[in-house]
């Protein structure tokens, strides 16, 4: 959604859809319940919602830095995440190696899977004329 | 929580709960009271390995239990009933050094009272 | 085919160990025999340097038990780490840490402890960073480290103790309890194992080594690892009897019996919960331990063993389900969708909190009771009974966060519990832990306590546990007016979540002068000055004074010519004098 060229600058609608999700999180982290947590989250959508319209940009502003600082004064010690996350408990727990890894495999393994060592240098050439088909030539002085 | 209600009384006296008696053992009593006696061999006790702080006025019973235990383990539940002897022999060693403590507590503040009057 | 796996050759081989170490509990307990076997490497003088095996009831009855937690939990680990491609080496280092703990236990002197204590603390490292994850690296450093701590201690406890000739400390506790060597041995081995046990000092490393995989957590944190210290102050009981130092030991581990107790309730992970709710259990033993009853620590320290491991495996298989969720709020319905894992861990939880006939409530009531009948402080008395009362507390907010409610992750989900090898593994640990409370209670002592109290003091603990349960529930009913107690609480909340600050204090607070000291010299020194120095200038410097000798070596006519002024001068200073 951030289709800008330089990083790190959003509009300010995303600053507040940023907030809005991050204090859902953060109810989600308090009222474990669903129900009571619909409850709640209705409740936030509402305050949301009261000044939603504003077109004074310097009192939105205002606005989101006063919410801002409420989101970090309620934040939950401990938040919800899912396992698999980051900051979750099992992130990254399983990698899956990476592609160059089988080029350094020795002949006698390399031997036990004979098809698809024969085609995989042929599979990597086909690799790059896809990507310089897609996002061009790549500059030759940045490469050793 | 025992011991703080218990000992409340028994500081005004500077009395500790692990002080020995001071009074003659005969002051107001009207029989002869007979000093007690341990019903156990110091040989026994020592070829049945029982630790120093066990070798009490009741430690009959605690050999006895220990003779069951042996000819009954693994199933000592069996021996709940020279258990029962022992633990009721303890309970009134308990209560008769309570009525010891409790005695030495009023002959103490009779003293003081008796200080106080004169 | 599947006999072959070597889970369940290893599995197989250590229950058939555990029912040996049994037999042999019974004939040493009966005819009060014990083994002491020496082998003597080097005596002269007053030094007698040996290697010991010491066999006596206790230590087999902790064999026995050790073998049976680990058996289990190989066979139960081989469902539950079956996507794992490494399982033999999973296996292995199991294996190698069970061995380490064999031998801290049947060791009378202090090198062979040496010797399994580090044992311990390393294996339990490789365990702990088993899942390569950033998280599971932080963990395992804070266990090695912590357990460092403790080796060092004990080292300097070998040295010391090499004062009087030999390590055999067996020898020693009775006999030089009033010298001074001893009392500063007996510091040093309390510290040690205040690290090992995660005593409030050293606390923090127990919560984070739940990175480890949950069979690792069952064997290691709940009944092995963690009890090492326990049984090595156990073994040195007699020396700190009439001291004054393990008054330190009774209020840091009443004090930690508390703060692990307050930390649960805040805690949203399963196996945090469950980490503290064992860290709490260990300050219990610590702290009667502390008062002099050791027998009545090691009788907490078997039955805390089988219910703590059932606890843990319980939650294992829970994860297992919800794949790899550890968090209680995505949690609920257990009891619905798993029954047979909810009522392990319903029996778990009842023998965790003293409910009678149990086998937690044979030692737990037995220790609150000895406590009613001794002479302590009002605050310790308060610590303990406080903290009864929030094991309940915990508990039943677990098993309310649990059981009661419905599946909270996604509205679809099929939860299945066919998985009978784990579940056949806890059904041995649920049979014991509602057996061997009272099998153990009639075995282990053989000199009964007496105790002596009014009804209201003996139905104290069932105020404390009611008050406790009853706790628990309102905290975790959660109904859409209700208020939300954590928010309106905020900073005690956080206070409290985070375990009091104890693990940043033991991470930050004391290493991060010396790492950022460390820090800046590498920066400044290695990849400064030095670079500028070392790198260039000695080339640069043998350069030069190969240049300067290169004059010399090239026989260059210069030198003749000085040399031949220089005699000139000299001869005619010598004819004018």
């Amino acid at each position: 959604m951030a289709t800008v060229p330089i990083l790190g600058l959003k509009t300010h609608s995303q600053k507040v859809c940023s907030l809005y999700k991050r204090a859902l999180r953060n109810l989600e982290s308090y009222y474990d319940r669903r129900n009571v947590f619909r409850y709640q989250a209705v409740l936030l959508r509402a305050r949301f919602d009261q000044n939603a319209k504003e077109c004074d940009l310097r009192k939105a502003t205002e606005l989101l830095k006063a919410g801002e600082e409420e989101l970090f004064q309620i934040q939950h010690p401990i938040p919800k995440k899912f396992a698999q996350s980051p900051g979750g408990v099992a992130f990254e727990r399983v990698v899956t190696p990476p592609d160059w890894v089988l080029d350094y495999w020795h002949p006698l393994e390399k031997a036990q899977y004979p098809e698809y060592f024969k085609k995989r240098e042929e599979r990597k050439k086909e690799f790059i004329a896809m990507w310089e088909k897609e996002y061009g030539q790549s500059d030759k002085k940045n490469s050793h | 929580m025992g011991q703080l209600m218990g000992s409340y009384e028994a500081r005004n006296v500077n009395l500790d709960m692990n002080d020995n008696p001071t009074f003659d053992p005969h002051v107001g009593f009207n029989s002869q009271r007979k000093p007690r006696e341990m019903k156990a061999n110091l040989e026994d006790l020592v070829s049945a390995k029982i630790p120093r702080s066990r070798r009490d006025y009741c430690a009959h019973y605690l050999l006895d239990y220990q003779v069951c235990r042996y000819k009954h383990m693994p199933l000592v539940y069996k021996c709940a009933h020279e258990r029962h002897d022992y633990l009721n022999c303890e309970h009134a060693d308990y209560v008769l050094r309570m009525k010891e403590f409790e005695r030495e507590r009023r002959l103490r503040v009779r003293e003081q009272r008796v200080a106080g009057a004169a | 085919m599947w006999m072959s796996s070597i889970c369940f050759i290893w599995g197989v081989f250590f229950f058939f160990l555990s029912l040996f170490m049994f037999y042999w509990v019974i004939y040493l307990m009966m005819n009060n025999i014990v083994y002491f076997l020496e082998w003597e490497v080097i005596s002269f003088n007053s030094v007698k340097i040996e290697m010991g095996v010491l066999f006596d009831w206790m230590s087999m009855l902790f064999m026995m038990f050790v073998f049976l937690i680990s058996s289990v939990v190989i066979l139960y680990s081989k469902s539950y780490m079956s996507s794992e491609l490494n399982l033999n080496r999973f296996i292995m280092l199991v294996i190698m840490f069970v061995l380490s703990m064999a031998l801290l236990i049947i060791s009378p002197n202090m090198i062979s402890i040496l010797l399994g204590w580090d044992g311990l603390g390393l294996v339990s490292y490789c365990l702990v960073i088993y899942y390569q994850n950033i998280k599971s690296f932080n963990a395992g450093m804070l266990t090695a480290l912590s357990n460092r701590i403790g080796d060092v201690l004990i080292l300097m406890s070998i040295s010391w103790m090499m004062n009087y000739g030999s390590w055999n400390f067996y020898f020693y506790l009775e006999f030089m309890k009033n010298d001074f060597e001893m009392l500063v041995i007996g510091g040093l081995i309390m510290a040690a194992a205040m690290t090992k046990s995660a005593q409030i000092p050293f606390s923090s490393w127990l919560p984070a080594a739940m990175a480890a995989p949950t069979p690792v957590s069952a064997l290691v944190h709940s009944s092995t690892l963690v009890t090492a210290g326990v049984y090595l102050l156990i073994r040195f009981n007699y020396l700190f009897i009439d001291s004054y130092i393990i008054n330190i030991l009774l209020l840091l581990s009443g004090l930690t019996m508390f703060m692990a107790g307050i930390s649960a309730n805040y805690e949203f992970d399963l196996k945090k919960i469950i980490a503290l709710s064992t860290l709490s259990q260990l300050g219990l033993m610590m702290s009667i331990l502390s008062m002099g009853m050791g027998d009545l620590a090691f009788f907490h320290l078997l039955t805390h063993a089988m219910f703590k491991a059932l606890l843990f495996m319980c939650a294992g298989l829970i994860i297992h389900m919800f794949n790899d969720i550890q968090d209680i709020r995505y949690m609920g319905g257990i009891s619905l969708y798993l029954p047979l894992t909810s009522l392990c861990f319903n029996i778990a939880n009842m023998a965790l909190c003293g409910i009678p006939f149990l086998a937690g409530f044979y030692s737990k009531d037995l220790i609150l009771e000895v406590v009613m009948m001794s002479n302590l402080n009002l605050f310790v008395f308060f610590l303990y009974f406080i903290s009864t009362g929030l094991t309940v507390f915990y508990s039943f907010r677990l098993s309310m966060y649990l059981m009661v409610g419905d599946y909270n992750l996604m509205s679809v989900y099929n939860l299945y519990e066919e998985d009978y090898v784990m579940l056949k593994s806890m059904f041995i640990l649920l049979v014991m832990s509602v057996v061997s409370g009272g099998m153990l209670v009639w075995m282990i002592f053989p000199y009964p306590y007496m105790i002596y109290l009014s009804l209201n003091m003996k139905l104290m603990v069932v105020y404390v546990s009611l008050l406790g349960g009853l706790m628990g529930y309102l905290v975790s009913v959660m109904k859409i007016y209700s208020l939300n107690k954590f928010i309106i609480t905020y900073k005690l909340s956080s206070f409290l979540g985070v375990m009091w600050f104890l693990p940043n204090l033991s991470t930050y607070g004391l290493n991060y002068i010396f790492l950022s000291l460390g820090g800046k010299m590498f920066k400044n020194l290695d990849m400064g000055w030095i670079e500028l120095y070392s790198v260039r200038g000695i080339s640069l410097i043998l350069k030069k004074n190969s240049i300067f000798y290169n004059f010399f070596h090239m026989n260059n006519f210069k030198i003749y010519l000085f040399s031949f002024i220089m005699w000139m001068v000299m001869f005619l200073f010598m004819l004018i004098i």
